[in-house]
């Protein structure tokens, strides 16, 4: 396969060889047209002026003379015929004789017209051009001027010239060649360059870089090219962090269990600890599964896997969640005010919403201090609900608030495994809001609490 | 239906009668003249008056008179001539001569035609009844009769052929390539011509009618070409290439001369006057005393006069 570079070199080459080519017919053919053209003008002038001379009668041996003595000083040829023969004189007869003038000119020059013309002339045995003046006396043809040169001459003039000509235009043909591969190299060099750094890319060389800094297309793409390359960066960054997060995680639970474990094993655990002990290992097994669990569902998540949106009576899936986490409320007599509007109608997934408002209660549960209140509560607008889920909390500073959806990230990471969370409990309500094209939107203060609102489409007028 | 019959008649023979011309009275004396670039005759009086001009369908390039009332038209390019009887302007038979007729001479109601491409001369009736051929030399042209022999000029050999009148071969005399111009002058044979080659003929031949002996030369430049005899028995000569006529007397001394027309090819005597016909300048004139009296414009190309004089 030829390279894109070559095969438009190619094609401009030939543009241009094809356009050269074209002028130089062009020209040449131009110049001489313009050549014959002038020579036909001083030729014309040469024989109006000899013609003027002509007193009339016959013509004499001196004006032939004349003729021939012009014949010296000039680069064309000129001569006087009076010989009716070659003035085609004898025509309504056969005569066998080539007269000069045939009888058509004949018969324009005895009009007193002059005769210009181009072509083959057997007298002379070649392509000449003639000025043919008439002398004429009263009404009859006593001679005439007759002016020519050949047309080889002419073209040999002119092809001294074109050899000239070719030389030059060869000599540009390189130069444009030269300058069109230039150009071309430098048009193309940067997708050369786009290649091999798309090629590292390939070869998992994330950090790789195009330097190119023109603004043309090349250069957009360019631009875009290391945007694209920034963005697979810091993908594969998140996913070794979150692989890493996610082992250490994994690790910690496991190295617990197998450390109890080891412990039976050689029965180092005095009989009064066991139950303890077994306690341990079950709350760390839970961990992981509930960990696992939490994974699974992010995994699910992102895999988009398919929704069931029904209508939904909020204030009903309120009270079935509030249900479920007041086990984990009354260990910390928390109490919950709800102001659920009891009209509000939901156009969202039953298990996905619950998972959303699970895991933002828990989380507001974990963070509250004890007996304190959480308040439940939804503002509509015209065709969304707000719902706001206030506590009463640690709050959290200004400068996590931003990265509190992500995976495993945590306020205060020496806490973390003290709070019994994952880290993947924000991250997945955010997901699923997401997905129901809903919002998620954080507001705390340190020390007084947090406010949580999520947005999410209410199911409209054609349901009612 | 009887209407149309009528209808289709009359377009049938109107198809299929021959061309007629104004007709020429018999009473009338004319010189007429043949013009072959515009393709006309004009019948012109002793006034230099046109009486009558007839447009020709035919490229015909020559013609004669074989009676007073018969004239006979012929082309080079033309397979039929033609013979009109001039009373009545209709023409009354046609001879197929085929392709190539170059001169048609008439002598006591013998029609004789020269053909240029077959290099024959023919004899015809009056009817257009061919009775006699004979080959000739290279593209036979001009022709004259003394009433024993008739002499035809072979315009593109070097000789000339004599023939008895009917078409017998008698003898070849030696004359130059594109001679043309025939007189009879006593017993001498007076000959023109364009001249051979690109060298311009400058004389007329004087030739012994009996031998085919060249007597002398009369310098008439240049291309001498026809002689008519003047009312005063004086010959004159037109030669084409200088436009000259000469007045000669009849023992072939140059008398007078004199520039008239452009590129003439032909002069007759009409009455007291010689007529020119100027092919190039298309016009005819009549001289009186080596001096034009008259000029008068014809048909384009005016190449042969014929006179008739009746009264």
């Amino acid at each position: 396969m030829k390279k894109l570079s070559v095969k438009i070199w190619m094609l401009l080459l030939l543009f241009i060889a094809i356009t050269i080519v074209f002028l130089v017919i062009f020209t040449n053919f131009l110049y001489e047209e313009l050549y014959v053209e002038d020579k036909e003008t001083s030729m014309v002038e040469i024989a109006e002026n000899l013609q003027k001379t002509y007193k009339g009668g016959a013509v004499t041996n001196e004006f032939i003379k004349q003729t021939e003595d012009f014949n010296r000083f000039s680069d064309v040829e000129v001569f006087t015929v009076r010989n009716p023969r070659e003035l085609s004189a004898c025509l309504p007869f056969d005569v066998d004789y080539e007269t000069l003038i045939g009888h058509e000119e004949r018969a324009q020059l005895i009009e007193g017209e002059a005769v210009i013309k181009r072509g083959y002339e057997k007298r002379f045995n070649r392509e000449v051009v003639s000025v043919i003046y008439p002398l004429v006396d009263e009404n009859r043809l006593e001679g005439i001027i007759y002016v020519y040169v050949p047309l080889t001459k002419m073209t040999e003039m002119a092809s001294k010239d074109v050899i000239f000509l070719l030389i030059t235009v060869s000599f540009l043909l390189l130069i444009m060649a030269w300058a069109s591969l230039k150009t071309l190299q430098k048009v193309l060099v940067p997708l050369d360059k786009l290649k091999l750094a798309a090629n590292e890319m390939t070869a998992g060389k994330y950090e790789t870089r195009v330097d190119i800094k023109s603004s043309d297309e090349i250069g957009e793409l360019a631009k875009t090219f290391n945007l694209m390359a920034t963005s697979i960066q810091e993908e594969d960054e998140k996913k070794r962090d979150f692989l890493s997060i996610v082992s250490h995680e994994l690790r910690t639970p496991i190295s617990y269990i197998k450390g109890y474990g080891e412990a039976f094993e050689q029965e180092l655990v005095p009989e009064e600890k066991n139950k303890e002990i077994y306690t341990l290992i079950v709350q760390e097994a839970n961990r992981m599964q509930k960990l696992t669990n939490d994974l699974l569902t992010l995994a699910r998540s992102e895999q988009h896997q398919e929704m069931d949106i029904t209508p939904l009576v909020l204030s009903e899936v309120v009270r079935e969640v509030l249900q479920l986490v007041k086990t984990l409320a009354d260990k910390k007599q928390i109490s919950f005010t709800v102001t659920i509007d009891e009209e509000t109608i939901l156009r969202a997934d039953e298990q996905m919403t619950k998972q959303i408002l699970i895991n933002i209660l828990e989380n507001a549960i974990h963070y509250s201090p004890v007996s304190s209140t959480i308040e439940i509560g939804n503002e509509m607008t015209m065709s969304e609900t707000t719902i706001f889920i206030k506590d009463q909390g640690c709050g959290i500073a200004q400068e996590h608030l931003a990265h509190i959806t992500e995976r495993f990230y945590r306020v205060n990471k020496a806490r973390s495994r003290i709070d019994g969370g994952t880290g993947l409990g924000l991250s997945i309500a955010s997901q699923l809001i997401e997905m129901q094209k809903g919002k998620l939107v954080f507001t705390s203060q340190v020390e007084k609490g947090t406010t949580v609102y999520i947005t999410l489409p209410t199911w409209g007028d054609s349901f009612l | 239906m009887k209407k149309l019959y009528i209808l289709l008649l009359l377009c049938i023979i109107g198809g299929c009668s021959e061309a007629s011309f104004p007709a020429i009275p018999s009473d009338t004396d004319f010189v007429a003249s043949l013009n072959t670039l515009g393709g006309s005759i004009d019948f012109i009086s002793k006034e230099a008056e046109i009486l009558e001009t007839w447009e020709l369908e035919e490229a015909y390039t020559g013609f004669t008179l074989v009676t007073d009332d018969l004239l006979l038209v012929y082309g080079y390019g033309v397979e039929k001539a033609a013979l009109i009887e001039l009373s009545t302007g209709k023409q009354i038979a046609s001879i197929t001569v085929g392709e190539g007729t170059t001169y048609a001479y008439v002598y006591e109601e013998k029609i004789y035609i020269a053909n240029g491409q077959s290099n024959t001369v023919s004899l015809y009736n009056t009817k257009g009844k061919k009775l006699q051929t004979s080959s000739t030399g290279n593209y036979p042209m001009a022709m004259i009769s003394d009433g024993s022999n008739i002499f035809v000029v072979n315009f593109k050999d070097e000789f000339l052929s004599v023939l008895t009148m009917d078409l017998e071969q008698v003898d070849e005399w030696m004359i130059p390539t594109s001679s043309h111009g025939l007189f009879l002058q006593d017993n001498e044979l007076w000959l023109g011509g364009h001249g051979a080659g690109s060298s311009p003929n400058r004389t007329i031949k004087r030739i012994n009618i009996k031998t085919g002996e060249l007597i002398g030369e009369i310098e008439a430049p240049l291309m001498p070409i026809n002689m008519a005899r003047a009312p005063n028995r004086h010959i004159f000569s037109v030669s084409h290439g200088s436009s000259m006529v000469y007045e000669i007397s009849e023992t072939g001394e140059v008398l007078n001369s004199m520039k008239v027309g452009a590129n003439p090819f032909w002069i007759s005597s009409f009455g007291d006057n010689m007529v020119l016909a100027g092919y190039d300048d298309h016009q005819l004139y009549f001289i009186q005393s080596n001096e034009i009296i008259k000029e008068i414009q014809v048909g384009k190309g005016p190449f042969q006069l014929i006179v008739r004089e009746v009264k």
